[in-house]
């Protein structure tokens, strides 16, 4: 666990990211960003930096706009303003499969895998650029053809190990167990070597093993394949857990940002979860 | 012996329902579009058969140029006509289909006037009868059944086996996270075209050997029974649509062998409204959980 605990450093005035990232430009750098849905502004203004290694979290209440912004992040929506720098590349314009060819993957809240297909195509599919691949010479069965092919199917059991679904590559992956079918979405993800991963609610319908398990995986990705990783979650043993950075939505808009005790003693952030009685 | 030939019979016309039925099915799962345009790219590719051996080439090179006309016409409508409507409700994509369809229709009968006019199948297959005892089989039938088989073989092989099959599986099942995933859908798509229409390429060329006349609008009733056949073996499945396929084939020699021939184009439609009345998945299609 070599990277914990390093300390929240600003950058630019726009954000903080940890301490051992500060050499490094950010691997995200969002500003302003906005959309509008009809008349509804989803999401507001929304700025946040966040470090080359850096576990971040995007909590807030129901409805707060979080998948939303993950969505915008992903291009499956346009932003109205604002832009997002992804590794210092402007993704505006760019088709979801070439954002994630630079470098971002991501999970779903409600899990969407290829039930149908198999644990391992459900990983190679993950890796489908990087490796070309004409149908001739896999009509041909060209020596070309069999090299891509064990290669990739090494690294979906090695990538597959990782989160002890090895065993279970042959079976289809509509018929996993829940948890397991969340692991596979994060391996699924993995697979196309993102330099960012978005986890939309990993731990959600897990127990409280399962979710200490899983918050030991997200650090052993982040450790193991030195990449940022934003989360939203629910369970706040999770976020105050392994986060770095945590920014807090409500209505669309960043009310708080921080590391997770600042957060934690935020009066702005009680009165938005527990409502203004509570508060005082 | 009547009973084995006429087995035979609705094997041949079942294995070129199924090859058209497969470009139907294929297409629905990747961009559940009913392709009503299919059925007329096989016209088309009739009449290049047709030109080309009238103007001296080689009868295999033009089955050749059929399938790969049948390819680049295919591809072409995707790009310029249902491409710009990747996001339209599929009412209008669906409508376009049915114009492009009456686009190809009428073009041909500009081009090439309305007049039916023979195939040149025989250049193609040559009229030969093989007798296996006392069962009397035609070449076409035969080169006809292999040839389906083989291309299924092989269409099979690359969906389940290749990266681009994988890509095919994954873009049907959820779009939206297999481009997430990095896939290029664009490309998936005009593949899958492609494939859909080399397989009606083939099935232009055995169709027309079977019945060898030519008119512009030789294809609507093909695709029409061809897609029959796609939802009875439930749209979207490719197993189901060789089913469908042969179950549509076999409907129509039987209803023929009764000596009901007149009645066959009414039977196949009547299995269309019973399938959709009672099993409107179809027979290997995945039944679609209403939402509440």
């Amino acid at each position: 666990m070599k990277n914990v605990n390093s300390n929240m450093v600003p950058l630019d005035g726009l954000g903080i990211i940890p301490e051992r990232d500060a050499g490094t430009p950010p691997i995200l750098d969002i500003r302003h960003l906005c959309v509008d849905f009809g008349g509804l502004r989803a999401v507001d203004d929304f700025t946040l930096l966040i470090g080359k290694t850096e576990i971040a979290g995007l909590i807030g209440p129901n409805g707060a706009g979080k998948t939303t912004v993950f969505n915008l992040l992903t291009n499956v929506y346009k932003p109205t303003e604002g832009h997002i720098l992804l590794n210092g590349q402007d993704t505006r314009g760019k088709s979801m499969h070439q954002l994630n060819q630079l470098g971002i993957a991501r999970t779903f809240q409600n899990i969407r895998l290829f039930s149908g297909m198999t644990v391992e195509d459900n990983v190679k599919v993950g890796m489908s650029h990087g490796y070309s691949d004409s149908v001739l010479s896999a009509m041909l069965r060209l020596p070309s053809w069999w090299r891509t092919e064990r290669r990739q199917h090494i690294r979906a059991l090695e990538l597959l190990d990782l989160f002890n679904l090895a065993d279970k590559a042959n079976t289809l992956a509509g018929n996993l167990p829940y948890g397991d079918q969340r692991r596979l979405e994060i391996v699924r993800a993995l697979a196309s070597e993102p330099k960012l991963l978005l986890l939309d609610e990993p731990a959600a319908g897990m127990n409280p093993s399962e979710t200490q398990g899983l918050m030991e995986n997200i650090r052993m990705l982040r450790d193991e394949f030195n990449i940022a990783i934003m989360l939203i979650e629910h369970d706040m043993s999770l976020v105050m857990g392994i986060c770095e950075g945590i920014a807090v939505l409500n209505y669309g808009k960043i009310i708080a940002k921080g590391t997770p005790k600042e957060i934690q003693s935020n009066p702005v952030v009680i009165e938005a979860y527990l409502g203004e009685e509570a508060v005082k | 012996m009547l009973f084995l030939s006429q087995c035979i019979n609705g094997l041949q016309l079942g294995s070129i329902y199924a090859l058209v039925a497969l470009g139907y099915s294929m297409v629905y799962g990747i961009i559940r579009l009913l392709n009503f345009a299919h059925g007329d790219v096989i016209m088309i590719g009739a009449y290049i058969a047709l030109l080309t051996i009238g103007a001296g080439v080689n009868p295999a090179l033009a089955v050749v140029l059929t399938i790969l006309g049948c390819v680049f016409i295919s591809v072409l409508i995707e790009r310029v006509a249902y491409r710009p409507l990747r996001s339209a409700p599929r009412i209008s994509l669906l409508i376009t289909a049915i114009g492009i369809s009456l686009l190809l229709q009428n073009l041909a009968q500009l081009l090439f006037s309305a007049n039916t006019r023979p195939y040149p199948g025989a250049a193609i297959i040559p009229t030969k009868a093989l007798r296996l005892g006392a069962l009397s089989l035609s070449l076409s039938t035969i080169v006809t059944i292999l040839v389906s088989v083989g291309a299924m073989t092989a269409l099979h092989l690359l969906i389940q086996k290749t990266r681009i099959g994988k890509a095919m599986r994954a873009v049907s099942e959820d779009t939206g996270a297999a481009q997430l995933m990095g896939i290029d859908i664009n490309k998936v798509i005009s593949v899958t075209f492609a494939i859909g229409a080399a397989l009606a390429g083939m099935g232009s060329v055995l169709f027309c050997c079977r019945y060898p006349i030519v008119n512009p609008n030789i294809g609507s009733m093909l695709g029409l029974k061809a897609f029959v056949a796609a939802v009875l073996g439930g749209i979207g499945s490719i197993p189901g649509a060789v089913v469908g396929g042969f179950a549509i084939g076999f409907a129509e020699v039987l209803v023929t062998a009764l000596g009901f021939s007149a009645w066959t184009d009414a039977v196949v439609f009547v299995i269309l409204i019973v399938v959709l009345l009672f099993k409107p998945a179809g027979l290997l299609g995945r039944g679609v959980a209403e939402k509440v």
